[in-house]
């Protein structure tokens, strides 16, 4: 008796684990290379018709603990609602930190929501995986229906960083670029001459600044734990990459061969390790006493909305933008950008509904309801950029400031493309890579080969 | 002789009814175990293996995978990481385990010496475990900070210069250490209830016979706590190689500088989670699982010295 049910336990145990086995992994077909779905990227033509009383539910996934996030989001779904006040909303938060793992997981669970919150470059996950789709043939619907014209209406080198290949999978609800935050008090007190702080001003001018500054520094009490500038040169893709770029430096090719070692980083580099010589920057090792949101730093280089640092005590009505200082040293200049937007589940059973709420997103009424509620960053249409026009909201209460400087230099805009040229599962140690190339360039306990070899080594056993 | 068969079927049956019914009790309270033991562990057991032939990536099909046979294993023996990655488990091992296993046991005797606040004692050595390991984390981040942690305004004040704790590769691993040492109190605790199973006539004879203290604790205290001595041995060998509590401490995704953090069970997350190489996450795990598996073997077929006072 006890033989038989221990054989009926185990053939039932392997059995229910053979079938969970088989259910869990679709095993690819080496003579096929596509893997399923695309996400609807077919010729069938779309139609943007729906009917104002159609209803429906959509779901939608923002990041949690970015209040500015919700609140934009809901002036967007009030004013969707005026056109379509049978279409409700359950949000979905995800967390920023674990994003890549929360969609997968999502997916694979059947409950990543019909609209997705995602950024430049965690939408190449989405890619990847054929989780969003294409949304271009609902672009050239919406252009046949009259209601926009994507080349006229808007800034369309920012919908490109949410592209890949030519099509348009994440569309940007505003422009993200980063620019330098600066603290016009300090800067004054040590004696800088704030009219060469302006946009398009170049790295040369950027260095003279921190030069004076650093001075008065040496000065002060706070000359061994103050810095000129606030960390995140060295941690942050997007402004090491565009450094990178700018003196006609590449990290990788498509054909997965490294290319960091070349004279171009070094010289790159070797600008950042004067930098840190010079403690302008904090080498990499050190914890510095000073930042800019507590009004002990003077430069902060950032892509978020100024209202995050405008109302701080510290700061109110001391500070300013501009934008990033241009590397001229190859002619080349480069300014980190991305996107932050939405864009549509491939699985959605209400595309036209969500691509509706998307559209909503970027016409003008959408635009100005989420600037609103507190998104104080450029418009992505061309016909709202003058935000000293009361009719653009985005520029809030802080008409004042110099916000132009999100949008200066459009050519000059690049994200970190090099992510996307190899397969995405190399796009965490890439990035750790190449962070951690600049932060080995601030210390002193490293020569700039050593940054290069080290990042060499790291990418080469990661494309393996 | 049908008949014969199935007088034996009923009979069997009657016993399998028989002990269900009188085990059922037990069989209910077991359940809610039972189920989640064979939910989150026996079937993601299965599965991580079956992955771990698999080269995995999430398409619009769900989970693809290309088999890869052995392939993950053999990546990992051509992996440049895992040199470090074993070095540093290893030392952090060999060095941690024996050093927590004499610190805890050393605080358990005091502590379980009579005088005035020994209850108060215990329960400050064992503060530190009920702390969260993110919350543990994060605290002995700012107390070893280079420049503003109060462990080198303590050196400063005392006339020495600041130490660089875990902001150097040459003091990272170290400073580790250190802070596992944080957490003796949990072994001590575990070392307390094997003291008091010891039958105090035992000490009382040994008085009598004229043993002193430190006869006392080799003849008796240290014989008769052999078997928590091996069940700690077992548990810290194993905690320690899948230890990933650097995440929280070591910059550069929980690796420290330089790598100087990067233990096992952290390559195995930041493979499995960060990269999202699932197949590649659950070899190093499958690896790690017969490593641990062959060392507890060894601790147990090596354990005639462990007294059983059953035996």
């Amino acid at each position: 008796m006890n033989k038989k049910i221990k054989l009926l336990s185990l053939l039932s145990l392997s059995f229910m684990s053979a079938t969970l086995l088989a259910g869990c992994v679709t095993v690819k077909d080496p003579n096929n290379g596509g893997n399923g779905g695309n996400g609807g990227d077919d010729n069938t033509p779309v139609s943007v018709e729906l009917d104002p009383d159609y209803k429906c539910e959509l779901s939608l996934l923002i990041p949690n603990g970015n209040a500015n996030e919700e609140t934009m989001i809901n002036e967007l779904i009030t004013e969707f609602n005026m056109d379509y006040p049978n279409i409700t909303f359950k949000k979905n938060y995800i967390s920023v930190s674990n994003y890549e793992n929360t969609v997968k997981n999502q997916w694979l669970a059947n409950s990543l929501p019909d609209i997705i919150w995602s950024n430049s470059p965690d939408f190449y996950t989405l890619v990847a995986g054929e989780m969003c789709m294409p949304l271009n043939k609902y672009i050239e619907a919406e252009e046949e229906a009259g209601t926009f014209n994507f080349e006229n209406d808007f800034l369309t080198e920012y919908f490109d960083m949410g592209a890949l290949k030519g099509k348009y999978y994440c569309f940007p609800r505003s422009c993200d670029s980063v620019i330098t935050f600066y603290n016009k008090k300090l800067l004054t007190t040590a004696g800088v001459d704030l009219s060469v702080i302006k946009n398009g001003w170049t790295w040369d001018t950027f260095m003279n600044v921190l030069d004076t500054y650093r001075k008065y520094l040496d000065t002060t009490s706070n000359a061994n734990t103050y810095y000129c500038l606030d960390a995140n040169l060295t941690t942050w893709l997007s402004v090491c990459y565009p450094m990178l770029k700018s003196f006609g430096g590449n990290v990788v090719d498509e054909n997965k061969n490294v290319l960091v070692n070349s004279a171009e980083t070094k010289a790159c580099l070797s600008l950042v390790k004067e930098m840190a010589e010079k403690k302008y920057i904090v080498a990499d090792t050190t914890t510095p006493g000073s930042s800019f949101e507590t009004g002990t730093a003077p430069f902060l280089f950032q892509s978020a909305s100024v209202s995050l640092f405008a109302e701080r005590r510290e700061l109110k009505g001391n500070m300013d933008v501009v934008s990033f200082p241009l590397i001229m040293n190859n002619n080349t200049p480069k300014i980190g950008s991305g996107i932050a937007g939405y864009t549509i589940n491939s699985k959605c059973k209400e595309k036209v509904a969500a691509w509706k709420f998307l559209a909503k997103m970027l016409s003008k009424e959408g635009q100005n309801a989420m600037a609103n509620g507190g998104l104080n960053l450029p418009s992505i249409r061309k016909d709202l950029q003058d935000f000293t026009n009361d009719e653009v909201k985005w520029g809030g209460n802080y008409r004042n400031l110099n916000l132009s400087a999100y949008t200066y230099g459009g050519e000059y805009k690049i994200s970190s493309d090099f992510l996307s040229v190899v397969d995405v599962k190399y796009k965490a140690k890439l990035d750790e890579a190449v962070r951690n190339m600049f932060a080995y360039a601030t210390r002193f306990d490293k020569t700039v080969d050593d940054a290069v070899n080290s990042c060499e080594k790291a990418l080469k056993n990661a494309l393996k | 002789m049908e008949k014969y068969l199935h007088v034996r079927q009923v009979k069997r049956r009657n016993k399998f009814t028989t002990f269900l019914k009188s085990n059922y009790v037990g069989w209910l309270f077991n359940l809610p175990l039972m189920i989640g033991l064979l939910v989150f562990t026996c079937i993601p057991m299965c599965l991580s293996l079956y992955y771990s032939f698999f080269d995995l990536s999430v398409k619009a099909d769900g989970l693809v995978g290309e088999f890869v046979g052995l392939g993950q294993y053999i990546r990992i023996f051509q992996d440049e990481e895992m040199g470090p990655v074993v070095l540093n488990t290893l030392l952090f091992a060999i060095i941690s385990v024996p050093l927590n296993l004499v610190l805890s046991y050393f605080l358990a005797l005091l502590v379980n010496t009579k005088f005035k606040f020994t209850k108060f004692f215990r329960v400050i050595y064992y503060l530190p475990v009920i702390i969260p390991a993110v919350v543990n984390g994060f605290l002995w981040k700012d107390l070893t900070d280079s420049t503003f942690g109060i462990f080198n305004k303590i050196l400063n004040m005392i006339g020495l210069d600041n130490f660089p704790f875990f902001q150097s590769a040459k003091t990272a691993l170290f400073s580790l250490i250190l802070m596992n040492v944080w957490s003796v109190g949990g072994g001590m605790v575990l070392w307390l209830s094997a003291f008091k199973n010891i039958p105090k006539p035992l000490y009382e004879a040994a008085r009598i016979e004229g043993a002193n203290a430190f006869q006392r604790f080799y003849k008796i205290t240290l014989p008769l706590s052999t078997p928590i001595i091996f069940y700690n041995a077992v548990m810290s060998i194993i905690g320690t190689l899948q230890f990933n509590g650097t995440l929280t401490i070591g910059i550069n995704n929980g690796k420290g500088i330089d790598n100087s953090l990067y233990l096992y069970g952290v390559k195995v997350w930041f493979e499995a989670f960060k990269s999202g190489d699932i197949g590649y996450g659950a070899a190093l795990s499958w690896l790690l699982f017969i490593v641990i598996g062959i060392l507890t073997f060894i601790m147990f077929s090596t354990s005639k010295w462990v007294y059983y006072q059953e035996d």
